[in-house]
């Protein structure tokens, strides 16, 4: 058997290497890297293929950089001194290191998100050739999906090989066996895949002939269902798939890990409808694959000019639609998740350029402290630029160290978080790597450059500046004094205003997850099984019906103990809307919002929840059609300043038509209709039917463990019509939890690295003002000496102190209330930390200030002259 | 406008490639200069040297067919260009044109 190199070197090398060469310089390291494990054994071909991986990345890196490697060699000695100083000042060390670490570690964060989702290497082959084409509609700035009509005369187009569409739907499985899952199936050209280029594991992929109206039902299996489903049966092809009404012939079984166009393990043809009128039809999804001289310019341009000959059907006014041609991933992952994660990542950098200046704060003050050893090495012959080079090396160690542990955090953290968003559920995109890319390693590796950059040199120009032959004239760092000049009181002052105006806002929001986490919703949600209930396309009529004839079912059932239906439960996300109370003149100046949900009449009871005043909805209000609504405490402590709210009448506000009224017939407890912050889950409900304006969520009350009714759940929805499709079956309680985890975790992420920053800020300016007063020592003491009253001295010094921090202070405040806080709270928790923080300001100039005032005045004196 | 001169390596490089008559890729050529100059050469150097030296014009690649045995693949091929020959001359006589006498200098020196 033939060995193969180590394969994560590989990848390193075909992610790194410059495009051009990648291939050539892979394979002819292969053959060598055959010839030496046959003549020194395997270990040593690894060994060498790892150095060989080094060598090449190193180089081609310098290439890319024009600069020679010979000229990057450090000393040992700079190494070893650097090592020494990392354990001769733990307590900088430590501060250092963590602030390093938080910053590189969530700019890391983000820069892997972003480039996940902007930039991925699709595996397929050619992935640079693969793109997606949108529609793109300049009245409402959003792309046009309705394209069957255009698809069919894209398909003419030169610049591709293939060109192809797809739409996601949703099918119940039914097994041999009669149980039913729910699956998502692409519906697909057959030309996809033919865009992917990947062959077949077994049988066919889709062909065009496939695509024809009438033509026999055919699917192709993902390996994933190949192996679940058919365990790997390797005589698969022929046999018949059901899903939902039709009966399907499987004809191809892909190949692990594929799961093109985005995450999909069923593929079935899409109908050719040759007679559609344009912009009509389903919602597609559109891709292709240019041929090897196109590019996206000449695509999109051949595109238009396709587009810009068809005739706009009579019900259509023309209209300005342009189509696009994209880098695949681009045109997949929505244009708003892309925008936030360079959002996202701006705010990081901007928390890596507070860190860096805090650390370098604490570098400049380490630096005030070894003036002698500058003066010394100076006199001794050493370059400015050796000893810049000495500080560099130690604030690399530094840096590095915190690199290291915050692209170890990272890592762990990316690795939890995606297990976790790839378990509960949500499609893992077949391009997605949870490891973090050797382009981020490079990203921070850069970063730890700069960090040591801004950390080691900028203090050490300002340290090895004028002065330092002053002060080996008179044989001491004495009259050599750092002082910190206006840009370092601009940053004292800029953070403080920062960290006062941002920080407060995310500490609540962090804290809020947490309180939240802790408390529940009022009942046992562990209890209750969720399930959202859905038909296939094209029986949206029987829904009600279909629904009731479920309920009726699940009803019989021994250990259900209740049944009911709604928009959306206790825990989940609820919408938030506008509304307006009848006759009550504040809501002519605020409008207050309310979270909202549509149930079903028997919803109060199958939760045990009895009004706390007048009624709960019976069936006359939801099949009637009544305007009426329940509201919970807050709704009528909040919006009606706990007046009685039986008879009052309530809409959702509107800017155009308005709402028809509704009357509230009851109040109810609370019951976590906003699951972060529970003080403001104001919360109104309207009564509807099962199956209409939108309540398509179903929760069963149950004696036993809810999980475990879900396969007789399916099995009985199966027995009421195969195009019932229940999605997601989960105990209530899992379903809050996932439905808030994401905003949670990030809530609590982002507080835990507020906290960090706080620590840091108030580090850092105990050490800057501290370090103020102590360059003044001599100062105070001869002042002090002189006669001078020191209640002025030490006045004098805090009120420069305080000026400095105030001014910071203020600021924050200031942008706080430019913003227009919401709550009392976004008020006093800024004020609260500026006041904190002058505190801590002020701290520091207390003991340097009381050890100068304590000299006494004739050894003061005696160093005059 | 004066030509750009060769570095040594690049010379070393573009003499392996001539030095080797067909079928000359990467592995092949590294081989050739170390067997020549009996020191170990870095490996990622020749394919720098090689790329930076086709920018040039002075050497040009194509990918061979896939060789016989099973699993055989295609390589890169290179060949010196005619400007490359061109350019290996001038520094050989630039070299030499330097070289005249001295050698006869660092004799009676010895």
């Amino acid at each position: 058997m033939t060995v193969q190199p180590p394969a994560p070197a590989k990848r390193w090398l075909l992610r790194t290497l410059p495009r051009d060469v990648r291939a050539a310089i892979v394979l002819d390291l292969d053959e060598v890297f055959q010839q030496r494990v046959e003549a020194d054994g395997v270990s040593a071909a690894r060994r060498w293929y790892w150095r060989e991986t080094l060598s090449f990345s190193w180089r081609f890196l310098c290439e890319r950089l024009t600069i020679s490697p010979s000229t990057l060699r450090l000393s040992m000695l700079d190494v070893k001194l650097a090592s020494r100083m990392v354990t001769k000042y733990p307590g900088l060390t430590f501060i250092g290191g963590l602030a390093i670490a938080t910053a590189i570690g969530v700019t890391v964060i983000g820069f892997e998100i972003t480039h996940d989702l902007s930039n991925p290497t699709l595996p397929l082959p050619n992935s640079d050739r693969v793109v997606s084409v949108q529609m793109w509609d300049g009245r409402w700035g959003s792309p046009e999906s309705r394209l069957m009509f255009d698809l069919a005369r894209w398909r003419e187009a030169q610049s591709f090989d293939s060109i192809g569409g797809y739409q996601t739907v949703e099918r119940t499985l039914v097994a041999d066996s009669g149980e039913g899952e729910l699956v998502r199936a692409a519906e697909m050209s057959a030309s996809g895949f033919r865009v992917a280029a990947v062959a077949p594991l077994l049988g066919r992929t889709l062909i065009d002939a496939d695509e024809d109206t009438g033509a026999s039902p055919v699917a192709v299996v993902g390996y994933r269902l190949w192996t679940s489903r058919f365990n790997s049966d390797p005589n698969v092809v022929g046999r018949t798939l059901h899903l939902g009404s039709v009966a399907r012939t499987i004809v191809g079984v892909m190949p692990e890990g594929f799961g093109f166009p985005v995450s999909h393990s069923l593929w079935i043809p899409l109908t050719r409808q040759d007679s559609i009128e344009r912009l009509s039809g389903p919602v597609l999804r559109v891709f292709g694959r240019l041929t090897p001289s196109a590019t996206l310019v000449a695509a999109q341009s051949e595109l238009a000019a396709i587009s810009a000959r068809q005739p706009w059907p009579a019900r259509v006014a023309p209209t300005p639609l342009t189509p696009r041609v994209m880098p695949y991933a681009s045109g997949i992952v929505p244009l708003g998740y892309i925008r936030r994660a360079y959002l996202l990542q701006s705010v990081l950098v901007l928390l890596l350029v507070i860190c860096c200046s805090n650390v370098a704060a604490l570098v400049f003050a380490r630096t005030a402290t070894r003036q002698n050893e500058i003066i010394v090495r100076t006199a001794l012959g050493a370059a400015r630029s050796r000893i810049l080079g000495q500080f560099f090396v130690e604030a690399l160690a530094l840096a590095g160290i915190g690199a290291a542990v915050g692209l170890g955090v990272a890592n762990a953290t990316i690795q939890w978080t995606m297990k976790w968003i790839w378990s509960s559920g949500s499609p893992r995109p077949f391009w997605w790597d949870d490891r973090i890319a050797p382009v981020t390693y490079l990203y921070a590796g850069a970063l730890t450059l700069i960090v040591a950059l801004l950390c080691g040199i900028v203090p050490a120009l300002k340290g090895t500046r004028a002065g330092v032959h002053a002060g080996l004239q008179q044989g001491s760092g004495r009259s050599a004094s750092l002082t910190f000049g206006v840009g370092w009181t601009g940053i004292i002052v800029l953070q403080i205003a920062l960290c006062v105006a941002l920080l407060p806002a995310v500490l609540a929001q962090g804290w809020d997850a947490i309180r939240a986490q802790a408390s529940g919703v009022g009942f046992a949600t562990s209890e209750y099984l969720e399930v959202t209930v859905d038909v296939e396309p094209g029986s949206e009529p029987r829904r009600p019906a279909l629904y009731r004839d479920l309920e009726l079912r699940v009803r019989r059932e021994p250990d259900v103990r209740g049944v009911a239906f709604a928009t959306a439960f206790p825990g989940m996300s609820h919408p938030r809307l506008p509304i307006e109370v009848d006759g009550d003149p504040m809501t002519d100046r605020i409008r207050p919002q309310s979270f909202t949900a549509n149930v079903a009449p028997g919803f109060f009871s199958a939760l045990d929840v009895r009004p706390i005043m007048g009624r709960i909805f019976v069936d006359a209000d939801a099949l009637a059609g009544r305007q009426v609504a329940v509201v919970n405490r807050l709704f009528v402590e909040t919006v009606l300043g706990g007046r009685n709210a039986i008879g009052r009448r309530v809409r959702f506000a509107s800017n155009g038509t308005p709402n028809p009224w509704m009357e509230i017939i009851g109040v109810v407890p609370d019951l976590g209709m906003s699951a972060l912050r529970p003080e403001e889950g104001i919360g109104l409900y309207s009564p509807a039917v099962p199956g209409e304006r939108f309540v398509e969520g179903m929760a069963i009350h149950l004696a036993g463990d809810a999980s475990a009714f879900a396969p007789r759940l399916r099995a009985m929805a199966l027995e009421v019509s195969p195009v019932l499709q229940l999605k997601n079956p989960m105990p209530l309680n899992v379903v809050g939890r996932a439905d808030q985890i994401g905003v949670r975790f990030f809530a609590i992420a982002l507080a835990a690295v507020a906290v960090i920053g706080v620590i840091l800020s108030s580090a850092a300016i105990y050490s800057l003002m501290s370090f103020t007063v102590s360059r003044r020592t001599r100062e105070i003491a001869i002042r002090a000496a002189l006669g001078a009253n020191p209640r002025r001295i030490v006045g004098e010094i805090f009120s420069r102190v305080a000026m400095q921090i105030g001014f910071g202070a203020l600021a924050g405040v200031a942008m706080v209330l430019i913003a227009r806080p919401q709550s009392a709270r976004e008020v006093w928790l800024p004020a609260g930390l500026a006041l904190f923080m002058f505190i801590i300001g002020l701290c520091a100039c207390v003991v340097p200030a009381r050890r100068a005032l304590r000299i006494e005045p004739s050894d003061a004196l005696k160093d005059v002259g | 406008m004066p030509r750009e001169g060769l570095g040594e390596f690049e010379q070393v490089v573009l003499l392996a490639v001539i030095h080797l008559k067909e079928h000359v890729y990467g592995v092949p050529i590294v081989d050739e200069i170390e067997r020549r100059t009996g020191r170990a050469v870095a490996r990622a150097a020749v394919y720098i040297t090689l790329r930076r030296l086709e920018e040039k014009g002075l050497v040009s690649s194509w990918m061979s067919e896939p060789t016989g045995e099973p699993g055989g693949k295609a390589r890169r091929c290179v060949e010196v260009t005619p400007a490359g020959r061109r350019a290996l001359k001038d520094s050989r006589a630039f070299l030499e044109s330097m070289w005249h006498g001295a050698d006869l200098k660092l004799k009676a020196e010895r």
